[in-house]
């Protein structure tokens, strides 16, 4: 008996997708990556729209390019390497175009969905006080380390994954985030003090 | 050892940690699949365009392409033109060496010596004792195989003295004698056959349409040696 398309891994649904050309195969893809990427990116880049915007083009970059996916390594690496190259190609952007903004707090204000809706209306607003601080703490922090921090600590991939997105050598990626967490402790000393 | 060191450096950062991995997750826009969709059909859309469609879609490349258009095919008609050869300023090729390359006979073979190159007219007087020319046609005469006639040379110095517009500051005696020469009764090669007929140079013939202007050369070259003995 068939397994149906929900069933299949990653790997067996990019197969799909490449041999049959079937773009349910593709959807539930989507459906499966497009939290998590948006989330990296999110913290990456700082911004929703932004965000989406990378995420969007992740997913037509997969959909065109389909074949350049090689069967030997995982879905996830592959397409969190496209979303990683694109959040940062955008951050190049802003900065050529000096739009960035540390301080662009309004705008994430209303792009937070908190998940934790049982929480206490005084312990609710204290987290989000608090992941507004962390935000901006990782905004500070260079690219380089940020960008395997967020892999590492909010995404939870592994080291050996982070290798394969980020294409660096285990030493730098461990050396990197742990040079990551250490500016970051520099910036949030404040809080874990009180 | 490595797991103490992992350890110790997890414990270092657990409060980072925690707080990186309890920040709240941030999630897609609902409409994220409908506007992916959306940008999807767009593409695909514009991929099954064909080349033709595009192109007539695009009418402000009109102007743009009726231009390039004519500057082509003038730049076309340009280089056609200034290929053909304009005969009234092109000057013939001299070869003042041409002894040295080839053997004798490749003198007499070249198209200059034909006496229409040396008209009377073409001549320009200098009175110059050293004209570079001079040097020009001791070197030829230097260089001039042995095996030919003294008919032979001079016709081919005074060629090129016609060219390079001859200096008539010295006498010329080889041309002198040479136009002056009485047929040879043996009629070789390179010998002046018969008074009437044409001159055989080894292979060159005189055609006799020219002897008229050989004639007036000679005649002209008279006149020039009975001014200078004056």
């Amino acid at each position: 008996m068939r397994k149906s398309l929900s069933d299949l891994t990653d790997e067996e649904l990019i197969s799909e997708f490449q041999v049959h050309d079937t773009v349910e195969a593709y959807e539930i893809l989507v459906k499966r990556y497009k939290d998590p990427l948006t989330n990296f990116v999110y913290r990456f880049v700082g911004d929703k729209d932004g965000a989406t915007d990378v995420v969007q083009d992740t997913m037509i970059r997969f959909y065109l390019h389909k074949d350049s996916y090689k069967s030997f390594a995982k879905f996830s690496t592959w397409v969190y390497t496209i979303a990683a190259n694109l959040a940062k190609n955008e951050l190049k952007r802003r900065k050529r175009k000096r739009l960035v903004s540390i301080h662009s707090g309004n705008d994430e204000e209303q792009s937070f969905d908190i998940t934790d809706t049982n929480a206490a209306p005084d312990t609710l607003a204290d987290s989000e006080m608090k992941s507004k601080i962390i935000q901006n703490a990782l905004k500070k922090i260079k690219d380089v380390y940020r960008e395997v921090v967020i892999l590492r600590d909010v995404q939870d991939l592994s080291y050996d994954e982070i290798v394969e997105v980020t294409g660096l050598a285990i030493g730098t990626v461990k050396s990197r985030i742990n040079r990551g967490r250490v500016q970051l402790q520099k910036l949030l000393e404040p809080i874990y003090n009180e | 050892m490595t797991k103490i060191y992992k350890k110790n450096e997890d414990e270092q950062f657990c409060d980072i940690i925690n707080s990186l991995k309890q920040l709240p997750k941030v999630g897609a826009s609902p409409d994220f699949e409908m506007n992916l969709k959306r940008r999807i059909n767009s593409l695909e859309h514009k991929k099954k365009r064909s080349f033709f469609y595009y192109f007539t879609l695009r009418r402000s490349l009109v102007p743009t392409l009726a231009l390039s258009a004519v500057v082509i095919i003038t730049l076309l008609l340009t280089n056609r033109n200034s290929q053909v050869e304009n005969q009234l300023t092109t000057v013939p090729e001299l070869k003042a060496d041409s002894g040295q390359s080839s053997g004798g006979n490749s003198l007499v073979k070249e198209h200059l010596i034909k006496p229409e190159n040396i008209r009377a007219d073409n001549v320009i007087i200098k009175k110059s004792d050293n004209h570079p020319s001079d040097h020009l046609q001791k070197q030829s005469e230097a260089t001039a195989p042995a095996d030919l006639s003294a008919e032979e040379q001079s016709v081919a110095s005074s060629q090129k003295n016609n060219a390079k517009q001859l200096d008539f500051g010295q006498p010329d005696n080889d041309l002198d004698k040479s136009l002056h020469a009485k047929p040879d009764p043996d009629g070789g090669a390179g010998q002046y056959d018969n008074p009437g007929s044409n001159v055989n140079f080894g292979g060159f013939n005189f055609i006799p349409e020219y002897d008229q202007d050989t004639d007036q050369l000679r005649a002209r070259m008279d006149s020039l040696n009975k001014l200078r003995h004056r």
